[in-house]
Formats: C-alpha cells, sequence, structure tokens
C-alpha cells in the first residue's frame, strides 16, 4: 500500500534519502520491532523507531517507573512515577507517532514466554540489564531466526553488535559462558545518564539499517564506545562452530535449555523446559527420578524414569544420549547426589531439580502427593 | 619497542587508573607477563591458573579475536583487554 | 587467657563489601565502619590471632578472578597477595579446575607464624606460609586420589566449596576440614594424607546410612579449651565428636523437636567445652532456611548437647525472617562472653551476655556473609 499524505508529510526527510525512499519507508512501516526492556537502552531505542515509522513496535517491561530512571530513560516523566513502563511508554511512543502499532507487553521474558513473544516479530531490540535475560533473547533469536541488535552498558562505557541468521555470529559465539550473575546492573554501579542514549541511539541505527537492507551493520562486529575518551572501537569476532545455539552441533536447541548445563534447576525452569517440549512436539529433557520404588508409586513426575539412588552408579550407561537429564528426588539433597555421580562418571548435562518434589508440589502442583522421606 | 594494551574499566585499579598502557612482547603470553610485572595481580584477574582467558573476559589484537595466548604479536599491534558489559 | 572487657572489632563480609563495627572497651558503644572494597563480594574476613595487627580477606569481583588481600594495620588499608590460590597446570587428559572463589581462610598453628590455610570453591585447600601473600596448593588432598570421589565438582556456580579448616592447636600436623556435599576429613600428617571422619552423622539424601563420605557438614568447630572435641552443624542435624572415637554423636536430637536441629553456624564459647550456639532454620519440605515460624532464636547448650536453652530476648517476635549463613556468628573472649550474628538481610545483632539478651547493631547492610571477632 502507497503511503498516505500523512505519512509522506511525516516522513519527508525519509523520502528525501536515496537509500530510503518510497519504497524503504513502505518497508518500515511492514517491519515488526521488540523492544525488550523499556529503561536506558530501550526508551531512546523505541523511541527513535517509532519517530523512524516502524509499523508494529512492541514494547517489553515489567517494571514500574521509578524516579532514579529519569536520570535518563526519557520515554518517561515525572508525572509517571509508579506507572507500567509498558503501558506508559506505549502511550508516549503513540503520542509521538500515531501512525504507528504499538503492543505494550508488560510481563517478565522467560523461557516459557519466549517463543510466544518474539514470533511475530521480525527484529529484536536488546535493551535488556541482565546477563542471563541477555542470552535468553540471544538464543531464542538463534533459535527462531531473528535479527537482534544488542547493546549494553556499565559506568561510562558501551558495547553494541548485531545478528542476522545465517549471516553472522551470535552473542555466544563472543561470550560463551553465561556465568552467575554476580555483575552489578546499573541499580548497583551508577551509569552516565546520556551513555544509553547514546547505545540506544546506536541500536535504533543498526535496526533500520538491517531493515532496509543498506550500509554495513555490526555483524561479526563488536562497537565499544568510551564515553569519557569519546573514542569507539571495534572489534572482529567469527561464528564459533561449537557455538551453543548456533554452531555446528547446537546443545541449546530451546530457550532456556542452557539452564540445563548447570546443576539446580528451578521447578519452575523445568515446568517452563518441558511445557515447551510439548507445544513442539519434542521429547523434552530426560526424568530421572531417584527416590525409592514406593515412594516414586505415591507420586512422580509425569514421564519421569525411576532409577534409585543406589542403582544409578551401574545404570548411568542407560542415561548417555542427546537428551539433556534431570535427577529428581523427595527435596534436592540425592538428587544433587545423582548430579555430582554423573558428572563424575563424564556426563554432561546433569541438572538435578532444586528443592525435589517438595518443591514442584509447593510452587506447580499442590495436588500431587509427595511420599513422606 | 612496547606496544599498546588497551585496559577495561574493571581493572584500571591495577593501573592507576589508566585505560591505556605499553607493555613488551613477542606473543601475547609475553606481553601479558610484562603487564603483570608492571602492574602485578592483574593477569589472574582475567587469566586463570589453567591459562584460559576468565568467561566474560576477552582479548583482542587489533581488531581481531585473540584465544591463544602464544598469538604472535608486532610492534605495530594493540593488544585490548575487554569485559563483557551487561547493564541496560 | 580471661579477659574481663575489651575493645574489638566485628569484621562483616558482604556481598557488596567489607563493614567493621569497632566497640568502646565495654562494648556498649559501637560505631560502622566502611565499607571497604565496595562492589566486591567479601567471602570471609580474618584475624591472625598470632599477629593481631594483621588480617586476611577473601574477595570475589564480577568477572575477574577471586583474590585474597592482606593488612597489617588492623583493617585500615589492604594490599592485594601477590599469588592468591590457584590450583596446578592440569596435566594432559585431567579435567582442568579454576579456583572460582576463596571461601575460607583459617590461620596455621600458633608455632607456624605466617601460615595460613584456604579453602576454595572448587573444593581445594592452599596454604601460605607468609602471611597471605603467596599461596600454594596442599597437593596432599587436592590430588589426593580419592578426591575426585569425596569433591567431584567441577566449578558449577556455588557448588562444592571446601571449608571449616581446623588446627589442633596441640599438633599442627593435624588438621581436619569440611567440604559441602562431601563430608569431614582428618589429616594427621600435616595435609600430605587425609581420611574421612563421618560415621555416625546422617545423610538423609544418600541410598545408604553407611557410606564413608558425601555428607553435607555445613560448619565445623574444633573446641579451643578442648581440641579433643568437635562440633558439627550438618544439613542433617547437629553432631558432637570427643576423639579419639570415630563416631559422631547426634546431639540434636535433645533440641526441641518443633524447632529440630538443622541450621549453617555453630560456634564454641571461648573457654566452656561444653557450651557452643547455633541458630536453628527451618529444614522442611523446600528448605526455607529461614529462623522457624518467623521467630529468630540462638539456641545455647551448657552440658554439651544433653540440653538446649532458647535465647531470644531482643529479637523480634514475629514476622522477621532471618537467615544466618555459616561464617556469620562468632564469638568474642570476654568473660562473659559476646556473641555475635548477621544476617542475610543486613542486620547484625549483638550479645554482651552470652546470648541471653541481643540488640542489634547495624541495619540495611548488604547481604551479610561472614562475621568475625578481631581483639
Amino acid at each position: 500500500m502507497p503511503l498516505s499524505a500523512a505519512e509522506q508529510a511525516r516522513y519527508s526527510r525519509h523520502l528525501l534519502l536515496e537509500q530510503i525512499g518510497n519504497a524503504g519507508q513502505e518497508r518500515l512501516r511492514a517491519a515488526r520491532v521488540l523492544v525488550v526492556g523499556a529503561g536506558g537502552l530501550g526508551s531512546p531505542a523505541a523511541m527513535y523507531l517509532a519517530a523512524a515509522g516502524i509499523g508494529t513496535l512492541g514494547l517489553l517491561d515489567f517494571d514500574r517507573v521509578e524516579l532514579s530512571n529519569l536520570q535518563r530513560q526519557l520515554l518517561f516523566d515525572s508525572s509517571q512515577v509508579g506507572e507500567l513502563k509498558a503501558t506508559v511508554g506505549r502511550a508516549r511512543l503513540l503520542a509521538l507517532n500515531p501512525l504507528i502499532e504499538v503492543i505494550s507487553h508488560a510481563v517478565e521474558l522467560t523461557a516459557a514466554n519466549a517463543s510466544e513473544l518474539i514470533s511475530p516479530y521480525d527484529l529484536v531490540v536488546d535493551g535488556s540489564d541482565r546477563l542471563a535475560i541477555r542470552y535468553l533473547v540471544n538464543d531464542s533469536c538463534v533459535i527462531f531466526g531473528k535479527m537482534l541488535v544488542s547493546a549494553a552498558i556499565h559506568r561510562f562505557e558501551g558495547q553494541a553488535m548485531s545478528y542476522v541468521p545465517g549471516k553472522g555470529p551470535c552473542y555466544r559465539c563472543l561470550f560463551p559462558h553465561a556465568a552467575d550473575d554476580l555483575v552489578p546492573n546499573c541499580a548497583e554501579a551508577g551509569v552516565l545518564g546520556v551513555l544509553p542514549g547514546v547505545m540506544g541511539t546506536i541500536q535504533a541505527t543498526e535496526a533500520i539499517k538491517l531493515l532496509l537492507g543498506i550500509g554495513e551493520p555490526l555483524l561479526g562486529r563488536l562497537l565499544t564506545y568510551d564515553a569519557l575518551e569519546m573514542r569507539y572501537r571495534e572489534f572482529g569476532f567469527a561464528r564459533r562452530t561449537d557455538c551453543a545455539v548456533c554452531g555446528d552441533k547446537p546443545s541449546i536447541s530451546r530457550p532456556g535449555q542452557d539452564a540445563l548445563s548447570a546443576a539446580p534447576v528451578t521447578a519452575l525452569q523445568l515446568r517452563d523446559l518441558l511445557r515447551q517440549a510439548a507445544a513442539e512436539g519434542e521429547a523434552g529433557p530426560l526424568l530421572i527420578d531417584v527416590r525409592e520404588p514406593r515412594e516414586f508409586s505415591v507420586g512422580h513426575l509425569h514421564n519421569a524414569r525411576n532409577i534409585p539412588l543406589g542403582e544409578l552408579a551401574q545404570r548411568l550407561p542407560e542415561l548417555t544420549g542427546d537428551r539433556a537429564v534431570v535427577f529428581i528426588c523427595r527435596s534436592g539433597r540425592r538428587s544433587a547426589a545423582a548430579g555430582s555421580m554423573a558428572l563424575r562418571a563424564g556426563m554432561q548435562h546433569a541438572a538435578n531439580l532444586e528443592g525435589g518434589m517438595l518443591a514442584w508440589a509447593e510452587t506447580i502442583d499442590p495436588q500431587l502427593t509427595v511420599a513422606p522421606g | 619497542m612496547p606496544l599498546v594494551v588497551r585496559i577495561p574499566g574493571p581493572l584500571r585499579s591495577y593501573t592507576h587508573g589508566a585505560g591505556t598502557v605499553r607493555a613488551t612482547g613477542h606473543t601475547l603470553a609475553e606481553v601479558l607477563e610484562d603487564l603483570d610485572r608492571q602492574f602485578p595481580g592483574i593477569r589472574f584477574r582475567f587469566i586463570d591458573e589453567q591459562q584460559r582467558i576468565r568467561p566474560h573476559m576477552r582479548i583482542f589484537v587489533n581488531q581481531d579475536q585473540a584465544c591463544q595466548l602464544d598469538h604472535g604479536l608486532r610492534d605495530t599491534d594493540q593488544v585490548h583487554v575487554l569485559c563483557a558489559l551487561s547493564g541496560g | 587467657m580471661l579477659v574481663t572487657a575489651m575493645a574489638g572489632a566485628l569484621w562483616i563480609g558482604t556481598r557488596k563489601g567489607a563493614f567493621v563495627l569497632r566497640s568502646d572497651a565495654r562494648r556498649r558503644s559501637w560505631k560502622l565502619a566502611g565499607p571497604q572494597f565496595l562492589g566486591h563480594i567479601v567471602h570471609h574476613i580474618v584475624q591472625d590471632p598470632r599477629e593481631p595487627r594483621r588480617l586476611l580477606m577473601a574477595a570475589k569481583t564480577g568477572h575477574l578472578g577471586p583474590t585474597i588481600y592482606w593488612s597489617d594495620n588492623r583493617g585500615r588499608s589492604w594490599q592485594e597477595a601477590k599469588s592468591p590460590p590457584a590450583f596446578r597446570r592440569a596435566a594432559a587428559g585431567e579435567p582442568p579446575r579454576a579456583v572460582a572463589r576463596t571461601f575460607w581462610l583459617s590461620p596455621g598453628h600458633p608455632s607456624e607464624t605466617g601460615t595460613w590455610y584456604a579453602g576454595t570453591a572448587p573444593a581445594g585447600l592452599f596454604r601460605s606460609k607468609d602471611g597471605g601473600e603467596h599461596w600454594v596448593p596442599v597437593a596432599g588432598f587436592n590430588d589426593h586420589p580419592m578426591r575426585p570421589q569425596w569433591a567431584p565438582g567441577n566449578g558449577t556456580p556455588d557448588g562444592e566449596f571446601l571449608h571449616s579448616i581446623l588446627v589442633d592447636p596441640r599438633d599442627a600436623a593435624h588438621l581436619y576440614l569440611g567440604i559441602s556435599i562431601g563430608g569431614v576429613f582428618e589429616s594427621t600428617d600435616g595435609g600430605a594424607d587425609w581420611a574421612p571422619l563421618n560415621e555416625g552423622v546422617a545423610a538423609d539424601f544418600l541410598p545408604s546410612a553407611d557410606t564413608p563420605f558425601g555428607h553435607d557438614p555445613h560448619c565445623v568447630v574444633l573446641h579451643p579449651a578442648r581440641p579433643d572435641r568437635l562440633y558439627q552443624q550438618n544439613h542433617c542435624g547437629l553432631y558432637r565428636l570427643d576423639r579419639p572415637a570415630r563416631r559422631w554423636l547426634r546431639i540434636g536430637d535433645a533440641m526441641p523437636r518443633r524447632i529440630g536441629d538443622i541450621g549453617f553456624p555453630v560456634t564454641a564459647h571461648p573457654r566452656d567445652p561444653d557450651t557452643v550456639w547455633v541458630f536453628p532454620m527451618d529444614g522442611s519440605k523446600v528448605w526455607p532456611r529461614t529462623c522457624i515460624g518467623g521467630r529468630p532464636a540462638v539456641y545455647c547448650t551448657r552440658d554439651a548437647g544433653r540440653s538446649w536453652h532458647r535465647l531470644d530476648a531482643g529479637l523480634p517476635r514475629s514476622q522477621a525472617w532471618f537467615t544466618v549463613l555459616r561464617q556469620a556468628m562468632c564469638a568474642d573472649q570476654a568473660e562473659r562472653a559476646g556473641v555475635y550474628f548477621g544476617t542475610t538481610g543486613g542486620e547484625l545483632w549483638a550479645s554482651a551476655d552470652e546470648g541471653r539478651r541481643w540488640r542489634c547493631l547495624a541495619r540495611q547492610l548488604p547481604e551479610i556473609y561472614s562475621v568475625s571477632y578481631a581483639a
């Protein structure tokens, strides 16, 4: 559909650029972009993307506006402290550009909802502030075939990179491990307010370039910015053939599956993984219940296999194969021992259910009967 | 002739705040040893005892990622030590 | 040494740095100073009883490798260790191990000035002979042929770690240590060889009651007044062992049923071998790890565990969900011993009369990992 008169008036400065023109602007209008995190990075990114005429913009954030946000999150104003970011952010973006559609997602991004949330979009702009979410977004984009522009900030420094499925390395190719979340985030460490403004705008720039197919995006290029020195630098990195998510033999084929390579997995994480697998018609992780048979018979998880702990050592060879294994017991102790035993025997992915069946009954399924210890 | 080594924020407490320092060596290993001689203790914070670059730290020579410590260097190369950021 | 009262300091290791509470001679007025190393995770801060001006601190910072700091001016300023604990280079075919954090620090025997021990995650034992500047692996443990069975962990975050390194004051070669989901181990030859010491300790999560190792000690103390006596707060109960016996006795059976004998720390009285303090926590169902029913209390025995007394005067009466980690409780050496604990909610509580009455000395600190007394 050709641009309306209102659109032509609004986007005239784009239309004058040879690399954009009417055709390019129509592409932007047809595009669907999800901004994860309406914070320091997400605010400027979303604003510029809205201004640029991205036809469908998703804004994902489950937080509320706090006073300290206003030092840098220009999507909000002083009257909105306490409001849901996704809601007031949407209103602001629509006030900026009523010709687009803005969808607010006031939820937390998890392994369980990643597919449902990300699939409708073409490109994701990651402005999250936690390592775990960063990896979840990266993995989801690789798995679901979405373009990604990822950036991060800390004090006076910023980093940014882009990803196009099949055209370059992903974030995990550069930083393979998701270690424990001990790095201070902005709430704890302080950040120069204007820094995410620069990086978020860079993200919007990259997103527009990728959607239009113009210029040279940051594929296989890590851009770093030092605000104090006022210097940009660039570093190259290549796709790793052993990358856990985009490599030749990925061990992460489902968002959140990286949780299974570390030892304890919570009941909620396990439930999400099982649900996803069911939704996709796949087998999911192998559940091994290491309690005694009489305990197992009182109540156990659907599709769990019973191998009592005393027999596990001899029966470990039954568990080799491609499926990740999750050990389960009543309270989590025996399953932790089972996990250690499996690791000792050389198994790579031996997780155990933290808190055991008791945790499952407490948080997921109060109807489940758990045999007393 | 010493080459340029860029130091990320979290490690500048060793270099008296300097973001750019110089160190000598023909390989990355030698340069990092010289760096550690000048700023004792800095190396162990991003290279572990098995000589692996710690998770979330990266080393680039000019613009290319260096994964092996025996990576050869020329006088004009620049070594960049990077730390993964995660704020948003 | 009998001390009526003394000015002292409580060193507080937290998730965000090190704090210190310094008291006057009567322990009435306390002043909080800090943080030092703001933003660093401080696991343990310990004074050298042989050289009181010297303290050691085990810390970790974000993505950077773990390290040790030492002070020789009672903590006013710190220097970094020249070689922090690090495993030896792995041989070909051996799984490589790297220290993720130094969790526990113990000064060595009184006769070996400058000697210190450190326990790490993954489980490893290290020794320094120069006041914490240079550390070397204790090969007798780290390379013990049974070590892969005793501590198979390969560096999963917060997986296994080595703690409760105890030195017999009568014999520098006599050592004990604890490993989470590993058990208690003993050496009589300065760490060259080790053997498990877990008989009588429950491990409800293991298939057999008679497994020699695999238990989960939370904290083990060697009583300073009677070094043949050890107390152990385990994941599965509270125990006492009087050497040369090898079988632990579950003294937690004498705790009131609704309180149980689960907890993290156990703290010994400076002079009375029959007295220890514990902080019971809820170990039921999903292991909330907070004090039972939201009513914090310290429990004390004065008869080596035959009977227990509840000490909660001054502590909140309801809706106070304290968690006290294994290194976060300690006692001083005063005639009426002061007892102290720090919570994961950032509160520091103190008693000047052996636990009878409590008052809060500091609030809103970051999550407290360790509390230790420095004379």
